[in-house]
């Protein structure tokens, strides 16, 4: 064993390995060696002996009370807590992995798609397709007579002439619509003003 | 799957070194005999080192906690102090946390009341074993933390010099200096009236 001795840099650090006896056989006997020509530092060696006793017995003597846990209460609370630190690690997403990436990118395609689609078909619905675009609040045409019987329309007028003929409707919308049929047949508008 | 190794098939007198390596192969009881065996010796010197059983209580569950997480990082050949040495350098560090983040040291330098009379029972006649244990533990408070930590692992976790020297990571005549000075120190503080 490397002589350790030498590489303690006081007398304190090599009397306190000397009582705790962690030097090595030629360490140790090398100090004796040197204790016995010095009687200084034997009694530094007693002092410290002295010192070392007087540590021991209060840390000793005013022991810390482990009572409140016993061993195997400590077992078992240690044992649960590693068990539940076990179960919250797998519970967490792994590293570097999201909870959350987004949508996938054929979707934002499939939903501008339906977007398109539905759009379409209120435009159409609206009669925004029709030939000559004369009715862009659609409806297309609407009957302004009808047959009394069968109630089968007998001619039709686009919306707006609908309003200007008949706001109130009903009877009205089929008298003031057969006279507007007549009056646009004969394309005569003064006359339809005058009507209402 | 955790391997169950039945208790009556453990030897009587099995190393530290031993019960880690079944430990890492999953055997719970082998876990269990570690912390049966350091409870008590850890406890205390955590207690001494914070000044509180509750809070060394708490201690000593994070230190073994700490303790499996990182169980596959522990060599036995890079520490002279083999495992004992590893469990109390990791149950220092779990206190040296606790203690800065409460501010203690400074607390303690600057002499003002300590956590352990916190803790105190609320009693109206102490016992003199009580005011001297009392007095031991606002002693030790009062050593600088280097020295309270060498003093403590030696008395506490039965550590020789060389073992607590490298546990701290500083030199072996570090240690044995800040031993003398704080064995001084408490001798000064316990003579004090």
């Amino acid at each position: 064993m490397a002589s350790l001795v030498n590489k303690l840099e006081s007398n304190e650090a090599i009397l306190l390995m000397y009582l705790a006896d962690e030097l090595g056989p030629e360490d140790r006997a090398e100090v004796e060696q040197m204790l016995a020509g010095d009687r200084p530092l034997r009694e530094q060696l007693a002092s410290l002996r002295d010192l070392q006793g007087f540590v021991k017995g209060q840390l000793g003597e005013t022991q810390v009370g482990v009572g409140a846990v016993s061993d195997e209460a400590a077992v078992r609370r240690v044992m649960r807590a590693v068990r539940q630190q076990g179960m919250e690690a797998m519970c967490r997403p792994a590293a570097g992995v999201a909870l959350w990436r987004g949508w996938p990118r054929w979707t934002y395609a499939v939903a501008a798609a339906a977007a398109a689609v539905f759009i379409m078909i209120s435009l159409w619905g609206m009669g925004a397709f029709e030939m000559g675009g004369q009715n862009p609040m659609g409806g297309g045409s609407v009957p302004v007579a009808r047959d009394d019987e069968t109630g089968e329309a007998l001619a039709t007028a686009p919306l707006e002439e609908r309003w200007l003929l008949s706001p109130a409707g009903g009877e009205r919308l089929n008298e003031a619509s057969l006279h507007a049929a007549e009056l646009q047949a004969s394309e005569d508008d003064e006359a339809l003003v005058l009507m209402l | 799957m955790r391997l169950q190794v039945p208790e009556e098939s453990l030897p009587v007198a099995v190393s530290d070194e031993a019960l880690v390596e079944q430990m890492r192969l999953g055997a719970d009881t082998a876990g269990e005999e570690l912390v049966r065996r350091y409870h008590r010796p850890l406890v205390r010197y955590l207690q001494r080192l914070c000044g509180s059983e509750q809070v060394a209580e708490e201690l000593h569950q994070q230190t073994w906690l700490s303790i499996v997480e990182h169980l596959g990082k522990f060599d036995v050949s890079a520490s002279s102090g083999g495992f004992k040495a590893w469990v109390f350098r990791i149950a220092t560090n779990k206190a040296n946390d606790l203690w800065r983040s409460r501010g203690r040291e400074k607390a303690a330098k600057d002499g003002l009341k300590l956590i352990v009379d916190q803790h105190a029972p609320q009693a109206g006649h102490r016992l003199e074993a009580g005011e001297q244990q009392q007095k031991l533990g606002r002693a030790i408070e009062q050593l600088p933390e280097n020295q309270r930590e060498v003093l403590l692992l030696r008395y506490y976790a039965n550590l020789k010099f060389v073992e607590i020297a490298e546990l701290l990571g500083c030199p072996l005549n570090t240690a044995l200096g800040r031993m003398h000075k704080a064995m001084l120190k408490l001798k000064d503080l316990m003579e004090e009236e």
